[in-house]
């Protein structure tokens, strides 16, 4: 897929270079400001629930989610403030503490905190995906584009860590009837 | 509002008492299945909200979100397994403890707390949404219309509290140039 990809960004590329620059509209202004202000809520949980759990797997996939998060709150911030969009309040880092003192009431198991990263990379893709639909300018579909391409990446090798360790949750099998028995 | 509301729901319970029930579809069954299971992890993580914080309002909040997520719960595992839709699997109730006790590197602020249970609601309602759209059954869209109205009105209690506290993240004003000064 890369090459597909590269070959899009190329393409995609030699318009943005052409195009005379329009200021953002709404749309893509309410788009960067709510996707800046999920992403740093979403990277302080992450932070805790690395926090929360003692297992390798689990503990270096969260870092994995927070360094992109990160990442993209740095190419976005810096986006955002070239155009002169305000930013949102963003919460603070969390500091580093031990797995095994957090109070049963709080601590999250390992299946929680995988299933609530998968659901909040689920929400990325959505507010990318709704994001590039809206945004006029080249230069602003590209940047949703390659920050939900990141977001795909990740959680496809996310899901196939959490299919190993059973923490997949899938719906219901779709049994057509009569459908021919062919076997596998 | 309630006029309205009652007044669809009775148009609809008409409809529900002369329809042969068709079985669910695979998008309904699917609705309520990802719902059940978004449901039931809302509720642990707003469980462990209340064992974070110890500001009164947030924590009666919080106990309201968990009240009513339950209810909800049980009434579609109810409906679920009346259809002979499998349970997906869910995440246990959390036990109680002390907030002071819980570890910075854990511990969300009650600033982060609230703004969590916003997004809860967002992802909440998103779901019923969707679900009303894709029912075809009128009995299932009865359902979820139910369990919106329910968020709408807790979303709007809830609201009050987050701007009240300074918590509410607004995006920027939009203001038209030339527009009159009010």
């Amino acid at each position: 897929m890369p090459d597909l990809l590269q070959a899009l960004k190329s393409v995609v590329q030699s318009f943005v270079k052409d195009e005379n620059k329009t200021p953002l509209h709404i749309g893509e202004a309410m788009g960067c400001w709510i996707f800046l202000a999920l992403v740093g809520e979403t990277q302080v949980q992450t932070e805790a629930g690395i926090n929360s759990t003692t297992d390798p797997e689990l503990r270096k996939a969260l870092q994995e989610a927070v360094n992109l998060f990160k990442s993209e709150k740095e190419r976005i911030s810096a986006f955002m403030r070239s155009e002169g969009i305000p930013l949102p309040p963003l919460s603070e880092s969390k500091p580093i503490s031990e797995p095994n003192s957090v109070p049963l009431g709080v601590k999250l198991t390992d299946n929680e905190l995988a299933n609530s990263l998968k659901k909040k990379i689920s929400m990325a893709i959505t507010s990318c995906s709704e994001t590039a639909s809206r945004s006029l300018r080249s230069d602003v579909s590209l940047m949703w584009a390659e920050f939900l391409q990141e977001h795909i990446t990740f959680l496809i090798t996310f899901k196939s860590l959490m299919r190993k360790r059973g923490w997949l949750k899938v719906p219901p099998p779709y049994h057509p009837t009569g459908l021919p028995q062919i076997e596998k | 509002m309630p006029d309205v509301g009652k007044a669809l729901k009775n148009i609809i319970q008409s409809f529900v008492d002369e329809e042969p029930k068709s079985p669910l579809h695979v998008g309904e069954v699917m609705s309520c299945w990802s719902y059940l299971s978004e449901l039931a992890d809302e509720q642990v993580h707003s469980e462990a909200g209340i064992n974070s914080t110890t500001d009164p309002e947030l924590r009666k909040a919080f106990h309201e979100a968990v009240k009513m997520f339950k209810s909800q719960k049980e009434r579609i595992i109810a409906f679920m397994l009346s259809e002979g839709v499998p349970i997906p699997p869910l995440s246990e109730s959390k036990p109680q403890s002390n907030p002071s006790d819980v570890p910075l590197g854990v511990k969300l602020t009650d600033d982060e707390l609230a703004n969590s249970l916003n997004i809860k609601m967002v992802i909440l309602i998103t779901y019923c949404a969707n679900a009303i759209i894709q029912s075809a059954r009128n009995d299932v869209t009865l359902i979820w219309m139910e369990y919106l109205q329910e968020y709408m009105t807790f979303g709007a209690t809830l609201k009050e509290l987050v701007k009240r506290r300074g918590w509410l993240k607004v995006p920027p004003y939009y203001y038209a140039p030339g527009a009159p000064i009010k």
